[in-house]
């Protein structure tokens, strides 16, 4: 018998083995089966409120129970990969005819794994979100963005953006969007603010300052992407940054860290000169998702660590 | 010789039944175990790297480095579903693809080095390890739609991408998408055009040896969070990508 029929017949027979274990952790109710799409999963919660911003609690047990079950599953064709590449190895006198055999059965033997689990737990999350909850926390945090920019400056509770402390910001030039605004408070000092290298000595050279600081930035970032500086302009006590065109991908833009360091050194040294009312941030595009990433989910780590 | 034949080819049969029946069993009252506790610290700069040399597994060498340089950012942890880290999880997805249990790079005889520090360090620590063509350096990622806002019941993107600078890293880079994709809940688009892209990004533009940069899901919506926290069930696919690359040196 040759190594590839051998590592067939093992493989037909770890899966008539699970399947004969599952059934019978099904019928004798000693498990929870690993249910196909569209089978009836167990501790069904339809309609249960939703707490919090992500999925309801009991629906969140039901993925994870789901994708316990599966641990023996692949650990079985963990197994196997070890046991193949051996087969193979001693018969063929070649590792890496072994390693590859051993890939391709234990790909095999996950695939019906990962294709019931995948779909059980797309059975869970496909259902609607009755309980409205989803819609009522989003507006929760937008309103408690806007509401509360006392809270948003306060530096010990939570993590909050650094491009909202304080910081009156307008997002302007978004197709579709209203503009998000936080009030400024007078007193406001930057919690995160990074000092300039240099005392500034005008409103110009602070800009230039800053503007240098955001060049500085813009080659750091687990994503490093060449980003050209924005504009900045002062105009009757508006700075406006102006972001436009100036991304390849606005998506990357927050994820790279970038847009905070910008703003902490803007908002700090612009509010020591107390020449600035208000930021501008134009961007070109999405602004949905631009203002969600920089807004709403420093909101929602806010809820969730609980400091509100 | 037919009845010798048949008889060998029902052992094995039989053999796989048993493991079969023996891998389910401990299911029965077992939870199986989640992995609520992170013991990596994200503040890992100045640590050094941990390497995995074959020989001291009793595996033969076969002559090539692989760096795998897992997630870390500068403005701090980066949330996903629930308590989600990426930073912590793909330091355990990096350690589990270099030494895990699943048999992964060190068990397929590659001398491996996961980078503890950020991004850049990371690059200067691998372009300073050793020198030749041998090398491979893998950027470690998961993630997360521009929308989301950390968790989503309906991400507008899901599944595995993965991006390159070099034509060989496109190589390394598809390799990857085509071995971690089908393990991933999330979708993945049937042309690679939106999965495997070209990205002068750091990683991959400043090391000095052939690198590709994995997402491997989406952790801001639940399915793509569970997965990836199960690197032990996904990490070994990294293993089969760089030796399918490399052609199982």
């Amino acid at each position: 018998m040759n190594a590839a029929r051998r590592i067939t017949i093992l493989s037909m027979g770890l899966i008539v083995g699970i399947g004969v274990g599952l059934v019978w952790q099904a019928t004798t109710g000693t498990g929870d089966p690993v249910g196909a799409a569209g089978n009836a999963l167990p501790h069904d919660t339809q309609g249960t409120a939703v707490s919090g911003p992500s999925l309801a609690p009991a629906i969140q047990a039901q993925v994870e129970s789901i994708q316990e079950i599966s641990g023996p599953q692949f650990q079985a064709c963990a197994d196997l990969w070890v046991v193949t590449r051996e087969q193979v190895k001693a018969e063929t006198g070649n590792d890496g005819e072994g390693r590859k055999a051993a890939d391709e059965a234990r790909a095999a033997c996950e695939q019906p794994v990962l294709d019931s689990y995948n779909a059980a737990i797309a059975e869970v999350l496909d259902r609607p979100d009755t309980s409205g909850e989803k819609a009522r926390f989003e507006e929760i945090c937008k309103g408690y963005v806007k509401s509360h920019p006392a809270a948003l400056k306060a530096g010990d509770k939570g993590s909050i953006d650094s491009s909202l402390r304080g910081i009156q910001v307008y997002f302007a030039d978004c197709a579709g969007e209203e503009g998000v605004q936080v009030a400024a408070t007078a007193n406001w000092k930057p919690v995160i603010g990074v000092p300039l290298p240099n005392q500034p000595t005008s409103i110009d050279d602070a800009l230039q300052q800053v503007y240098t600081a955001w060049a500085g930035e813009t080659t750091r970032g687990s994503i490093r992407q060449p980003i050209d500086p924005p504009s900045v302009l002062l105009s009757n006590s508006v700075l406006t940054v102006d972001f436009t065109q100036k991304f390849v991908d606005s998506i990357r833009f927050d994820h790279s860290g970038q847009l905070e360091p910008l703003l902490a050194e803007i908002g700090a040294n612009a509010f020591q000169f107390q020449a600035v009312d208000s930021i501008v941030l134009s961007v070109d595009g999405d602004c949905l998702a631009f203002w969600r990433h920089a807004a709403f989910g420093s909101c929602e780590t806010l809820l969730r660590d609980g400091t509100q | 010789m037919i009845v010798r034949r048949h008889t060998s080819a029902l052992r094995t049969l039989v053999l796989g039944v048993a493991i079969g029946l023996l891998v389910v069993a401990p299911a029965f009252g077992d939870s199986g175990g989640t992995n609520d506790e992170y013991p990596y610290s994200v503040e890992h700069a100045g640590i050094s790297d941990a390497t995995y040399w074959p020989p001291d597994a009793g595996i033969q060498y076969n002559g090539w480095k692989i760096y795998l340089s897992p997630a870390h950012h500068w403005g701090g942890y980066n949330y996903g579903c629930s308590t989600y880290i990426e930073d912590t999880a793909m330091v355990q997805a990096a350690d589990e693809a270099a030494h895990g249990a699943g048999w992964d790079l060190r068990a397929r005889g590659y001398y491996v080095r996961v980078g503890a520090a950020d991004p850049d360090e990371n690059v200067t620590r691998s372009n300073g390890w050793g020198s030749g063509s041998k090398r491979r350096h893998i950027a470690i990622h998961s993630n997360a739609n521009p929308d989301s806002g950390g968790c989503t019941s309906s991400p507008d993107d899901t599944g595995t991408k993965a991006f390159y600078w070099s034509s060989s890293g496109k190589a390394l880079a598809k390799s990857l998408l085509e071995k971690v994709g089908p393990a991933s809940p999330g979708g993945e688009s049937t042309t690679q055009a939106d999965d495997l892209k070209k990205r002068n990004w750091h990683e991959l533009t400043a090391t000095s040896m052939v690198a590709a940069y994995l997402e491997a899901e989406f952790h801001d919506w639940s399915a793509g969070k569970n997965w990836l926290w199960a690197e032990q069930n996904w990490a070994w696919r990294i293993g089969w990508a760089v030796d399918t690359n490399l052609g199982y040196p």
